[in-house]
């Protein structure tokens, strides 16, 4: 049998207990099957308060046209998070733009890191060592490995 | 387009539900007053509606392994719900909300409906996005900005009704299940995929198989696979969104087939 499929599966991760994915089968009343998340990190909580807050904003927060924090760009804030984020993460700084896109960002003795979300799969990453001369700028999408690594050299 | 043929095929597959779905940028002048025009675009066919709560949006990103998603929901906000428009039979409907438009196939009534196959599904979901990102370029000279797609299959397997001995065992089924030698009584289990393409992540495979009750409460094994990721490039156009949904009906096939055992593809009519 000769396989074209442009996909390739790589096993991620198997579980001996349910959770349910997001999956919108007309069988579940409650559209949404989620496990139970009994330890939620610190980053995890303070980033979803601040996230929720920002939800919140009144229109023309900024004293012009500022937009709230939009519904997708603050999921999407979260589930990056949780790619990039390890329980000992500090919680980073979470700062709205105005036309509904945020600036999440970690600053340390060991240096800088900002993650601009323009909108989901969008995001410009600024990274400033304090003992490298070079900057790095970078544009990403869904995969956030490389950038779990300079959170953790930066915030460890 | 034809089925490949490098897929595997089944005269009987045990399949309850398909759902083939996508996510959107929510237009900007789009309003849930306008729900009804959206409705009147599949009118002729899917004459019922009902509304339902809203999903909340979904992203797949990828970076250090997690187990579990966070279970949270954000609570500020105009919340728009969730249309279903359904057809007489109530055995095909489509889903709308602001941000979303999906179309189900299911079992219903005495279940002796056929599953029209996904060739002339994809063909219609993607003549109802066409509709669809027609609409919302009258409303606010949008194109539809897909950001994310997903496919499911849901399947049900009787343990009891119509079957032998050797049919009512979940292990001779699943090849999960082969720890029935532990005897167990109820098994749920879940595992996810990183689906690559170029070595680099562009979406994922969720199984969910584990045992339980029909309506009826006879036994089953419960098979669920869905695919989802974004589209590549950021290119949120229908056209990406159709090839990612057929790359992934051929990602949920053959993980099917590979996880199911000979006794099974002999019972489904395996060609």
């Amino acid at each position: 049998m000769t396989r074209t499929t442009a996909f390739s599966p790589e096993l991620e991760s198997v579980m001996n207990f349910k959770v349910g994915p997001e999956v919108a089968t007309s069988s579940t009343n409650s559209p949404v099957r989620r496990g139970n998340h009994n330890r939620q990190s610190n980053w995890y909580t303070m980033a979803f308060i601040k996230l929720n807050y920002l939800r919140n904003l009144e229109s023309g927060w900024d004293g012009y046209r500022g937009k709230p924090v939009s519904e997708q760009n603050a999921y999407f804030a979260l589930s990056m998070l949780t790619k990039i984020c390890t329980d000992d993460t500090p919680a980073p700084h979470i700062i709205p733009g105005s036309g509904g896109d945020l600036q999440i960002e970690w600053h340390t003795t060991k240096g800088d890191i900002e993650l601009n979300i323009i909108a989901p799969y969008k995001v410009n990453v600024w990274i400033d060592y304090k003992d490298h001369e070079e900057e790095i700028e970078l544009t990403l999408g869904w995969n956030f490995d490389s950038i779990a690594e300079h959170v953790k050299k930066i915030t460890e | 387009m034809e089925r490949p043929a490098y897929l595997p095929d089944f005269e009987n597959p045990p399949l309850t539900e398909v759902v083939l779905g996508v996510q959107f940028s929510p237009p900007n002048e789009y309003q849930q007053i306008y729900a009804w025009q959206v409705w009147d675009l599949y009118r002729e066919k899917y004459s019922k509606v009902q509304e339902q709560p809203p999903l909340p949006p979904t992203f797949e990103t990828f970076g250090i392994p997690r187990i579990m998603q966070p279970n949270i929901g954000f609570t500020n906000g105009p919340l728009h719900d969730r249309y279903w428009f359904l057809n007489e039979r109530e055995d095909e409907l489509i889903q709308f909300q602001q941000d979303r438009l999906l179309h189900n196939w299911r079992k219903a009534g005495d279940s002796s409906n056929d599953y029209p196959r996904f060739e002339k599904m994809i063909k219609n979901f993607e003549d109802e996005l066409l509709k669809l990102e027609e609409y919302f370029h009258r409303v606010s000279q949008q194109n539809l900005n897909i950001n994310q797609c997903e496919l499911t299959y849901v399947n049900s397997i009787p343990l009891k009704q119509g079957q032998t001995e050797e049919g009512s065992k979940p292990e001779n089924w699943v090849e999960l299940l082969s720890v029935n030698k532990l005897q167990f009584e109820h098994f749920v289990s879940q595992y996810t995929k990183i689906i690559k393409a170029n070595d680099q992540p562009v979406a994922r495979l969720v199984c969910d198989c584990g045992t339980g009750f029909d309506q009826k409460r006879n036994p089953i094994i419960i098979l669920n696979f869905t695919v989802k990721g974004p589209l590549p490039n950021n290119n949120g156009t229908i056209s990406a969104a159709v090839k990612f949904l057929r790359d992934g009906r051929d990602t949920i096939v053959l993980s099917f087939d590979e996880i199911t055992t000979e006794f099974a593809h002999k019972q489904w009519g395996k060609k």
